[in-house]
């Protein structure tokens, strides 16, 4: 069942992606949903649901971007790791902390991103500056947006759940 | 790193997953970016979504184009039924001072040369652009002759000069060997219209005191034999006093050749050659 829900999530983020495109050809450069999708899989704090998250999220990346194939495969499973990883050592709970969480994790896969460019291609184009700061700003915002919707969702339907079975009782 | 089994099987499968794709990405560049079978089956999974997703915004943006276009049509439909209610009544207007002149033609036993009828001919080939000018239609069954006028919704076209059945060579107004008997539908005042290499029209033989304004409608004057009274030729667009007797006038033609499709050809009863006159008549 969790696969499934995460293959749903997958397909939802490719259209939202390619929807996305369709509005603005600047978009998908300035906020990665896969990367998004890998955090909020990653912070449940499973090292292995973190990187098995990471690498098909990334190689889905991949195919739709251009470039190297497994530039973002690769990437994503380190900041899948990583998140799971800090997310069984610390509690985020506060908005900022969680912005934090996205916005690092976002500059973490630039990082990587541009390590492994540099080090495998002779004449490497790099994203600006202006764009990379912009797009872990961004991841940033959506992530906490989307963390507190999901939040506040998941609160109304427990409370919903338990009026329910206590009415039943 | 101590840990447990878990997070230890974890490190492992990260190291695996992080090698493998190292694998892929350096075999990638060095065989300069060839596509891996990896590559091509997440591509083919993905493919289909980009497809639905294209569909999906192209028919969201036809259905918008779609209203867009339907409230313009409305609003289309609105001015063109307005328009016809206008020309019902101009119509209406039009025949009683149609009446009107036949009652007087009748009581001045005025003979009126019979006006013909008008039949549609599709247009199969056109070559305005050259210096050519001609037309060729398609008239079907009944059979067209020489120098009958073809005419479109704007005005004059020019003239039939083969008619091989089924099917007719018009001259285009514009061709520089054509001529045509016009007036100033203002003033009334006659000349010859001619065709002219740049595609617009000369009116020539209008004397110097005639009184042609830029913007004038010359129409056919109906004195050739071949074109009926009152047809639109062209626009006065230019006026120039001439090195002799007459203006120099340069007209834009009525029809716009570049959008014709359809045209109608007039049937009238053609002036007989044996009452036209001929140069040796006029020799006499």
């Amino acid at each position: 069942m969790p696969v499934v829900r995460f293959v749903l999530g997958l397909a939802a983020v490719v259209v939202l992606h390619f929807v996305g495109a369709q509005l603005s050809t600047d978009l998908p450069r300035l906020l990665d949903l896969f990367l998004i999708l890998v955090v909020v899989y990653a912070v449940g704090g499973d090292l292995l649901v973190g990187i098995l998250v990471g690498m098909a999220a990334g190689l889905t990346t991949d195919a739709i971007t251009g470039g190297l194939y497994g530039l973002h495969g690769f990437a994503d499973t380190i900041v899948g790791y990583g998140s799971a990883y800090a997310a069984q050592r610390l509690v985020i709970r506060r908005p900022f902390g969680v912005f934090l969480m996205f916005a690092l994790a976002s500059a973490a896969q630039q990082a990587i991103l541009v390590g492994l460019v540099v080090m495998l291609l002779a004449e490497p184009a790099l994203p600006g500056l202006t764009w990379t700061l912009a797009r872990v700003a961004a991841t940033g915002v959506v992530g906490l947006l989307f963390m507190l919707i999901r939040r506040r969702t998941l609160s109304r339907f427990e409370l919903w759940k338990r009026t329910r079975t206590s009415r039943l009782k | 790193m101590p840990g447990t089994v878990a997070e230890r099987r974890s490190r492992w499968l990260l190291i695996a997953v992080l090698g493998l794709q190292l694998l892929l990405l350096s075999a990638q560049a060095q065989t300069d970016g060839g596509s891996s079978r990896l590559e091509v089956v997440f591509v083919r999974s993905v493919a289909p979504f980009s497809r639905a997703v294209t569909a999906t915004t192209g028919f969201v943006e036809s259905l918008g184009r779609g209203a867009r276009l339907r409230s313009a049509l409305e609003e289309e439909n609105r001015e063109l039924r307005a328009e016809v209610a206008r020309l019902r009544a101009s119509r209406v207007e039009a025949l009683g001072i149609e009446q009107e002149l036949e009652r007087l033609s009748i009581a001045l036993e005025y003979s009126a040369v019979p006006r013909g009828s008008l039949r549609v001919a599709d247009i199969v080939y056109i070559d305005h652009a050259s210096w050519l000018q001609t037309l060729l239609l398609y008239v079907g069954d009944v059979p067209v002759v020489r120098n009958q006028a073809v005419v479109g919704v704007d005005g004059l076209v020019g003239r039939v000069v083969v008619a091989p059945s089924p099917y007719a060579k018009v001259q285009l107004v514009t061709d520089r060997a054509a001529s045509v008997g016009g007036m100033v539908q203002r003033t009334r005042r006659q000349g010859v219209v001619r065709g002219s290499s740049s595609g617009s029209l000369d009116f020539a033989y209008v004397p110097l005191q005639a009184d042609v304004r830029v913007g004038d409608l010359v129409v056919t004057a109906g004195i050739d034999g071949i074109y009926p009274r009152g047809v639109p030729i062209g626009t006065v667009v230019e006026v120039k006093p001439g090195d002799e007797l007459f203006h120099e006038i340069r007209l834009t033609p009525a029809v716009d050749f570049g959008v014709l499709d359809q045209v109608y050809v007039l049937d009238r009863i053609p002036v007989p050659e044996e009452v036209k006159e001929t140069d040796a008549d006029a020799g006499s």
